[in-house]
């Protein structure tokens, strides 16, 4: 049973100027299963990250349907869209983006807050404490390394047990050590709540950590 | 995550730029609250004075100018009324009392007044009580002095103790000194919070008994010195005015006859001696007999305070006074309304030039946000990303500013009336009228509902936080309008 079903999508930027667009993703039929982990490759402004936007409904289609369980996030208005990515969608940034002003502790809880997740602060802890942080909880996001606040930004993906966790170049920042760290935190860390994992990159070593690489070239027909 | 930690926790990390645009709105707001919260408690307080005083009667001229120099002892006298004209008055049957005054010299800057026993009795002041000596007796004979309460703080001067008067009401280095004239302190009047706190009273006798030795040593009277003014105060004709009746000092007061002896010519009370910082008990009343009842020989008097036997004679007698050639008749709760309206208009050109301010500064806290966006866009991008709403994220924003405005605005209530605390002591050592400076300000603008239960200090605050809101709008929108995708692409 596909937990993520993707068909007949149609994406494309407006062109300059009057120009005619550019289509970016043209994806006839594809999808995940649930807790399903894929890597997808693909050359640099191949549509990947696009893809993921698509599929956390950040950005509409031009056609097309993105199922996941039984919803058409497409079919959304903005607000139930935003809703339902809190709720449902864990996003893990290329580049963590960790908001600078809260503490570890409370960008996880932010990640809760949009979700309308009571689980509070115990939660958010049991969190940190997943991904082996729960002594840093207090410390901003400048006084944390790269590596940490990388897996401070897994834990607020994972806030609200998602059932999609995508994540986009996240180990394009780190060492060849951390990097694998990461990825095994974020594989151990869906496996545990049952989510699927799509993680996007164009490093061929963190593809083969993971037993489905998918191609975006394979399934986009735009090239 | 509750809303208010979020924000408080923007506001935080950019403490510097928030700290520096609540500091703009603060100063403004100072400017406001403090403008209000003066000229309000000043307005009160003058109103209150002025209450206690139902009508005024004096030379003709300025009535604005005789209230302020009768109820208020600030500004110089109008003129004199001749003794017989207070008689006359006195005997009056719609007069309940009349209480003469007569501007005297003064000791360190405090005004010397002679009257009569009876102001400290029958005149009440907004409290209902009369004015009353605290400590020791009102003054009995010529030389002896009552002192208001500031007075006795500020000179340490304690019954018994003697002190030598300066001429003229304002304290300068060339003034004459009364050497051979001190008074002995025998009062000290109960603390008002009124401008009699910093007057010292006197025997009517005493003024003119001072003057006249100093007209025999070839001293200036008063009314010489200001004669000397080029603007001569506008009344009756020159036959017709009362200080012309006196060639020599137009001023000071006269005796018919002889003054009553000198302190310490009294029977049973030898003059006291001048021990400086010590205090002693009053001393004893003398024999009126033997030195008559102060302040009934003279020829001149300043002003009369006049009460009514009933309210309805007030507006007649104030006619019937003005119509005469003689004298003048002033309402000081009009005086005083007519003070602040000339006042007003000052007072409103400030407070516009600090609302403007306020508005100024309110301008920079858009600015400050709209630069901080572009730094912000990105987060704004993430916010979403993670699930919060365009609403949400303009809320936030919109909050953002206004609690920085709000910020501004109770640094400045503090600020204001911290302002007003340093020049409350100043004010109240020029005026003699107290200035709480932590008292809430009525709110004077609005519906009833409103100013009857918000002080101006929360409607200020209230107000600073809509506008900041407002100006947060702008910011706010573009947030709105943040395109996801691009910006966590960047």
């Amino acid at each position: 049973m596909s937990l993520l079903q993707i068909r007949q999508l149609r994406v494309q930027y407006p062109g300059p100027d009057g120009e005619p667009p550019t289509p970016v993703l043209d994806i006839p039929d594809w999808g995940i299963a649930a807790g399903e982990q894929v890597a997808l490759v693909g050359a640099s402004g191949s549509g990947k990250t696009t893809l993921l936007h698509v599929v956390a409904g950040i950005v509409l289609p031009d056609s097309g349907e993105v199922r996941l369980g039984d919803t058409d996030i497409t079919r959304l208005d903005e607000a139930s869209r935003d809703r339902f990515r809190a709720a449902n969608i864990g996003y893990i940034f290329q580049q963590v983006h960790l908001l600078p002003a809260f503490t570890a502790l409370e960008n996880v809880l932010l990640g809760m807050t949009f979700a309308d997740n009571r689980a509070g602060t115990a939660e958010a802890l049991a969190l940190l404490e997943s991904v082996g942080l729960r002594e840093r909880a207090r410390y901003f996001p400048r006084q944390l390394s790269a590596g940490q606040q990388q897996r401070v930004g897994i834990a607020r993906a994972l806030a609200n047990r998602p059932r999609l966790v995508l994540a986009d170049e996240p180990t394009s920042a780190l060492d060849a050590r951390h990097r694998d760290a990461v990825i095994d935190l974020m594989q151990r860390l869906c496996q545990d709540i049952g989510a699927a994992l799509i993680v996007v990159t164009h490093d061929e070593a963190v593809a083969r950590r993971f037993p489905t690489t998918i191609r975006l070239a394979d399934i986009n027909h735009v090239h | 995550m509750h809303t208010l930690t979020v924000i408080y926790r923007n506001l935080r990390q950019r403490w510097l730029s928030t700290g520096l645009t609540a500091l703009s709105i603060g100063l403004g707001v100072a400017l406001v609250t403090a403008i209000t919260a003066l000229r309000q408690q000043a307005q009160a307080n003058f109103d209150n004075v002025a209450a206690s005083y139902e009508l005024v009667v004096g030379a003709k001229g300025s009535p604005l100018q005789l209230v302020l120099n009768t109820v208020f002892h600030l500004d110089v006298p109008v003129g004199n009324l001749p003794y017989s004209y207070y008689r006359k008055l006195k005997a009056d049957d719609r007069v309940a009392y009349a209480i003469p005054l007569a501007l005297g010299d003064n000791y360190r800057g405090f005004r010397l007044v002679g009257t009569e026993p009876e102001y400290f009795t029958l005149v009440r002041l907004k409290d209902g009580q009369p004015v009353a000596v605290a400590q020791g007796r009102p003054f009995a004979a010529d030389y002896e002095a009552v002192m208001g309460s500031v007075v006795a703080r500020e000179t340490g001067l304690a019954l018994g103790q003697t002190f030598v008067a300066r001429h003229g009401v304002e304290d300068t280095a060339a003034a004459e000194e009364h050497e051979d004239a001190p008074f002995t302190v025998v009062g000290i009047l109960r603390e008002t919070g009124t401008p009699l706190d910093r007057v010292i009273f006197i025997s009517l006798g005493s003024v003119d008994e001072i003057h006249q030795e100093s007209r025999d040593k070839g001293g200036k009277s008063l009314l010489e010195q200001l004669e000397a003014l080029p603007a001569e105060p506008s009344g009756s004709p020159p036959e017709d005015r009362p200080e012309d009746r006196n060639d020599h000092d137009h001023h000071h007061h006269h005796r018919k006859k002889p003054a009553a002896p000198p302190v310490g010519d009294t029977p049973g009370g030898d003059k006291p001696a001048v021990l400086p910082g010590q205090t002693t008990s009053a001393p004893a009343a003398p024999n009126q007999a033997a030195v008559g009842v102060p302040g009934q020989a003279i020829d001149e008097v300043t002003a009369i305070i006049v009460k009514l036997r009933s309210p309805g004679y007030l507006f007649l007698m104030h006619r019937e006074i003005n119509k005469g050639k003689d004298a003048q008749a002033a309402l000081p709760g009009v005086e005083v309304q007519k003070l602040f309206t000339i006042v007003g208009t000052v007072d409103r050109a400030l407070l516009l030039m600090s609302v403007l301010v306020v508005v100024v500064a309110a301008v920079s806290v858009l600015v400050a946000i709209y630069n901080s966006l572009a730094e912000r866009r990105r987060e704004v991008a993430v916010l979403r990303a993670l699930g919060a709403h365009r609403r949400t994220v303009f809320g936030w924003l919109v909050w953002e500013a206004a609690m920085t405005a709000a910020l501004g605005g109770v640094v400045g209530v503090l600020l204001g009336h911290a302002l007003l605390a340093v020049a409350g002591s100043s004010l109240k050592f020029l005026s003699g009228l107290p200035l709480d400076p932590w008292r809430w300000t009525r709110l004077e603008v609005g519906p009833a509902w409103l100013t009857a239960y918000v002080p101006f200090e929360v409607a200020v605050i209230a107000g600073t936080l809509v506008l900041g809101a407002v100006m947060g709008l702008l910011p706010a929108a573009l947030a709105y309008r943040t395109n996801v995708a691009r910006h966590l692409s960047e």
